[in-house]
């Protein structure tokens, strides 16, 4: 039970695109009572249709249900709890049009496409997906593709390439669905005060897709808690300096081959198991960046849990946060990162879903670092970079 | 051209249904890989590239499969069965660092749609009782 409740709610400190939002419970009630409309129909007489219409029938039942529960609770208001009435509605006008043998026809194709449309609005609004929106409107897309599907197959050209132009358009619904879906769930959580680069989040409440914050209290830091990060961040200077020169860093076990970019995490396997936390002589990972010149210049460093689910020691309080990463996707040809899980809920061919990270926190050395913990913004970097280039 | 219907073509029209949803769902996972491969530095082209096989394969056996043709369903399998030890990965990882399922999003489109077009793709296959009853005793009438 435990592994279904962790996704609902906001509770792991997690974006929402992973999770199912509380609002959205509503609707996956409604869905659980469907079964009941479902024998009160069919006590009539089970119609005769085809797999592929039982299948469609469905869908329109799963996805009217659902908006139908949201039309009841919803924290948007009453325009939208009408919209999702009548997106409830028509949905089951046209699944009833199914079960009587009759054909969706513009109406269903109208309704379909409709919501599908509306929910890419809702996103790029900056309305963040869950996981019930994003399954709804996969239900949907499935539910356009068996009534746009061809009557009979046909080898004639125009039939061929009007069965092209679907395919290709359902295509477009999916990927369009993907990309908004991604768009929503950055505008989440760049809405929200401090929260638009993810480490610089100080107890915003949604944290970027990809990431996990613990809960901050929103308070100033008190006097020992900034003699502590300023202590932490002067040993961390006098302690990283020598690793200026990464062959120093490369006989200290740091994985410092192939620099590249402005953010390369150097890791050092041994450090992240020798059972020292946050010691700033012995960080888990360096990072440097390549300056325009070419060289490579030592930025900080990160530190890490040794344990997953383990929290890290806030010694700074809310200036020392801690963070963690879900869902990551992790390729194995060759090792090293892919991307997030895409809100369709998908990796990479050849690649695994690291469902969550240890905790870390950055602390950069680099002197007139904008922040010295957290993320540190790529054109502050580049500008620093560019000022370690010019000197002779 | 053909007009009679077999009786495991209803379930193949279901599984070609589902494959448009699957590989369109591929086609969006390799634009997402590329994006991705951009934004981290050192990242490898394979899994857009594998990502877009896996989608060109999937929509090429969708585009050929019928009931007599094992190979444009063993071609769907092998993606399939790919996608699907990827899950059984995933959801072990998921139970034992997060001590969390995949989300339910990832449990439909990596477990339930593989699960149910292979099982479509293997009742479309298997020949009817009847007329196997029947084949096989012509078959013995005329040794």
């Amino acid at each position: 039970m435990k592994t279904l409740v962790a996704h609902i709610g906001h509770v792991a400190g997690g974006n929402p695109l992973y999770q199912i939002g509380a609002e959205h419970i509503a609707g996956l009630i409604a869905l659980g009572a469907l079964p009941i409309v479902w024998w009160l129909f069919l006590r009539k007489g089970v119609p005769a249709l085809a797999p592929v219409e039982w299948l469609l029938v469905g869908l329109l039942g799963a996805s009217a249900a659902i908006h139908g529960g949201l039309a009841i609770v919803n924290d948007h208001g009453v325009g939208l709890s009408v919209l999702f009435a009548i997106d409830a509605v028509l949905l089951a006008l046209v699944a009833r049009r199914v079960l009587r043998g009759s054909s969706v026809g513009r109406l269903g194709i109208g309704v379909l496409v409709g919501s599908i449309v509306a929910y890419w609005g809702s996103a790029l609004s900056g309305e963040a997906p869950d996981q019930v929106g994003l399954a709804t409107k996969l239900c949907e897309i499935l539910a356009l593709v068996i009534v746009l599907r061809p009557a009979a197959p046909s080898k004639s050209g125009w039939r061929i390439a009007a069965s092209f132009a679907r395919g290709l358009a359902v295509v477009l619904l999916v990927v369009g669905t993907g990309a908004t879906s991604w768009i929503g769930a950055f505008r989440a959580s760049a809405a929200e005060p401090g929260a638009l680069s993810g480490h610089q989040i100080h107890g915003g409440p949604v944290a970027p897709p990809g990431m996990v914050m613990p809960t901050v209290p929103a308070r100033d830091a008190t006097p020992a808690e900034r003699v502590a990060a300023n202590d932490l961040i002067v040993a961390a200077r006098n302690a990283l300096a020598r690793y200026a020169d990464i062959s120093v860093a490369a006989a200290d076990g740091y994985n410092v081959n192939g620099i590249v970019g402005i953010d390369f995490h150097a890791s050092n396997p041994a450090n992240e198991h020798d059972g020292r936390i946050l010691d700033p002589a012995h960080p888990e990972t360096l990072v440097y960046a390549v300056a325009p010149n070419g060289k490579p210049v030592l930025m900080g460093a990160m530190f890490l849990m040794p344990k997953i689910g383990e929290p890290g020691p806030a010694i700074g309080g809310p200036l020392t946060v801690w963070h963690a990463h879900q869902h990551v996707c992790i390729s194995l040809t060759p090792p090293g990162l892919a991307g997030l899980l895409s809100p369709l809920g998908t990796c990479p061919i050849g690649t695994i879903d690291l469902a969550l990270t240890s905790e870390m926190i950055h602390i950069w050395i680099v002197p007139g670092a904008p922040e010295p913990f957290g993320d540190l913004d790529d054109a502050w970097k580049r500008a620093y970079l560019q000022a370690v280039a010019s000197r002779p | 051209m053909e007009t009679t219907r077999r009786p495991g073509d209803d379930l193949l029209d279901l599984a070609r249904a589902l494959l448009l949803l699957q590989g369109a769902i591929l086609v969006a996972t390799t634009i997402e890989a590329l994006v991705w491969s951009a934004f981290f530095p050192g990242a490898s082209g394979s899994p857009a590239l594998m990502s877009g096989a896996a989608a060109v394969v999937i929509f090429v056996g969708r585009a050929r499969l019928r009931a007599d043709r094992r190979w444009a369903r063993r071609l769907v399998y092998f993606v399939e069965g790919l996608i699907l030890l990827t899950a059984a990965i995933n959801v072990a990882i998921g139970l034992a660092l997060a001590h969390a399922l995949p989300p339910m999003v990832a449990l439909l489109t990596q477990v339930v749609l593989p699960i149910v077009i292979t099982a479509l793709l293997r009742r479309s296959g298997r020949r009817p009782p009847k007329a196997a009853a029947i084949s096989g005793g012509v078959l013995q009438g005329a040794s």
